[in-house]
């Protein structure tokens, strides 16, 4: 292998990381994958694959025990519960100022140039400019998502990273933030990765699909051929639970896996 | 106790000043159908659950109206009412398979618990154990519910529901957060005890390709009422001149290769 690709946004080479600390299971065991600029992923697997730990070891949150992540700028996070990151007692726009201030300190930064930053990313991802005085109790749960949008692409990241921000929504909710979402990495040119179990989530956000299974990539393509044509067995598990919405197929697929006995 | 008919009249439920949650001239469930309750987030589908379990005074609402399980009508505002009722004609499958189970005491016992003096279920545990995959009762016997896992735990609350012989079990999204491959193993399994028991279910769920994998009907609440009604090829209908915004979304998010 030569050195690491920088023209990529992320690149993770062979990570182990034990979540837990060093004397817990590895729950990535040899995990790599590249993200291009301005592209869109998404990554699959079932409960306990390590979706949520590769995400975290791509944020930087939690440190690799082998292996290597080249990065050339610290990704934004979009959260599962919009209402994570938000302190009860900031105003909505001091908190999406918070990822320019982290830098601006190194950077000697003005604050208010953090101020109106904040809020053209407030402005651009749909929130009403009197919202942002507001404090997170103060905003619905559909405000609040577009708020940690804001937050997660003030500091213009290459990359966002989402950890099932759909989770629990409804589809008509979940369509209108991956709708928001794509929208604003789009106009950006910023890259994504999504984490979720959802094949309809990740087909409606991702060109690509990466499917992780016991803490390694074991399959990635185009999102319809890997819906298509899954090759690994985890693929092939999550495709063939997917049940269609047309009810004779769903009733037919459901069928063939009652137990007869 | 399967083979009744179950329905409400007049029922209204909310919390003032919020304008009501649920609001139904009336709705009847035919003897051991299979109707899924679809619809957006707020739109009153776990209110009608917590109305045909008897759940609403528990949880602070206001009620009005009547639930029928065959000729006994009973008051969905008055808990007291309920007592006789729910854990014998109506059971329970919640969403997190944990809250079904007391984490201290053996499984076993609390899984026979009916509010009769003998459960039904005693007779064919293990045939129905054995129906969705778990170990035999003699097996099974002094763990705990820690000692399961969480789709262990529910595949044995699904038992420990239909077990009782109700006329109705309502499963309130029981795999609203398991991913696709558990979803469909624990779908199966409440389906196939549904089927195997007679019994009646509601299946509240906002995955319409679960719904129509699995229910004779789908009913679509908005805003507490009744928007649609009928069988899963009549509310999927891509002909339909006007389709419901969780139709379109659903549509959107099948991910069709």
């Amino acid at each position: 292998m030569s050195g690491p690709d920088r023209s990529c946004v992320i690149d993770l080479h062979d990570a182990v990381v034990h979540p837990g600390g060093p004397r817990t299971p590895a729950v990535l065991q040899g995990c790599s994958l590249t993200i291009a600029p301005g592209e869109s992923a998404a990554v699959v697997g079932e409960s306990g694959a390590g979706k949520t730990t590769l995400l975290r070891a791509l944020a930087g949150l939690i440190p690799l025990s082998e292996g290597t992540l080249h990065r050339p700028a610290p990704p934004g996070w979009l959260p599962q519960h919009p209402g994570r990151g938000f302190d009860p007692r900031w105003p909505i726009i001091r908190a999406v100022a918070e990822p320019l201030r982290l830098a601006g300190a190194r950077q000697g930064a003005e604050k208010s140039a953090a101020g109106a930053r904040a809020a053209e990313a407030l402005f651009s991802c749909g929130l009403e400019p009197a919202l942002a005085r507001r404090r997170p109790h103060e905003l619905s749960g559909g405000q609040l998502r577009r708020a940690a949008l804001a937050r997660a692409l003030v500091a213009d990241p290459p990359v966002v990273l989402a950890d099932e921000p759909t989770a629990g929504l409804d589809p008509p909710a979940s369509l209108a933030l991956i709708d928001l979402v794509r929208e604003a990495v789009t106009a950006r040119d910023t890259a994504l990765v999504w984490v979720t179990h959802d094949l309809g989530v990740a087909a409606a956000v991702a060109d690509r699909l990466l499917v992780l299974a016991d803490g390694r990539i074991v399959e990635e393509g185009p999102a319809q051929q890997v819906l298509a044509r899954p090759q690994s067995p985890t693929a092939r598990a999550l495709t063939r639970a997917w049940l269609p919405l047309e009810p004779r197929l769903a009733r037919e697929r459901f069928q063939a896996g009652v137990n007869p006995g | 106790m399967s083979g009744l008919t179950i329905s409400c009249a007049g029922l209204e439920a909310g919390w003032p000043p919020d304008p009501p949650a649920l609001a139904l001239d009336r709705l009847e469930l035919a003897p051991g159908a299979v109707t899924a309750v679809v619809g957006p987030s707020g739109s009153g589908k776990s209110t009608l659950g917590h109305a045909f379990t008897g759940l609403l005074p528990w949880l602070g609402a206001r009620v009005r109206g009547t639930v029928r399980f065959g000729e006994r009508a009973v008051d969905p505002g008055r808990a007291v009412e309920w007592r006789e009722v729910r854990g014998r004609l109506v059971r329970w499958i919640p969403q997190d398979p944990s809250a079904s189970f007391t984490p201290t005491r053996p499984l076993l016992p609390q899984m026979l618990e009916t509010g009769r003096e003998r459960s039904p279920l005693s007779g064919r545990l293990n045939e129905l154990l054995a129906a969705v995959g778990l170990p035999a009762a003699a097996e099974l016997a002094g763990r705990r519910p820690f000692e399961l896992s969480g789709g262990e735990l529910q595949r044995a609350a699904a038992v420990s529901a239909f077990g009782a012989e109700p006329a109705l079990v309502v499963a309130d999204e029981p795999t609203a957060h398991l991913d696709p491959p558990r979803a469909l193993s624990v779908a199966r399994v409440v389906s196939e005890l549904a089927q195997r028991t007679g019994t009646g279910l509601l299946w509240i769920t906002h995955d319409l390709r679960m719904a129509a994998a699995l229910a004779d009907r789908i009913i679509h609440l908005s805003g507490g009422r009744i928007t649609a009604d009928g069988s899963p090829a009549e509310l999927l209908d891509p002909e339909a001149a006007e389709s419901l915004p969780l139709v379109t979304a659903s549509q959107r998010l099948a991910a069709r290769p």
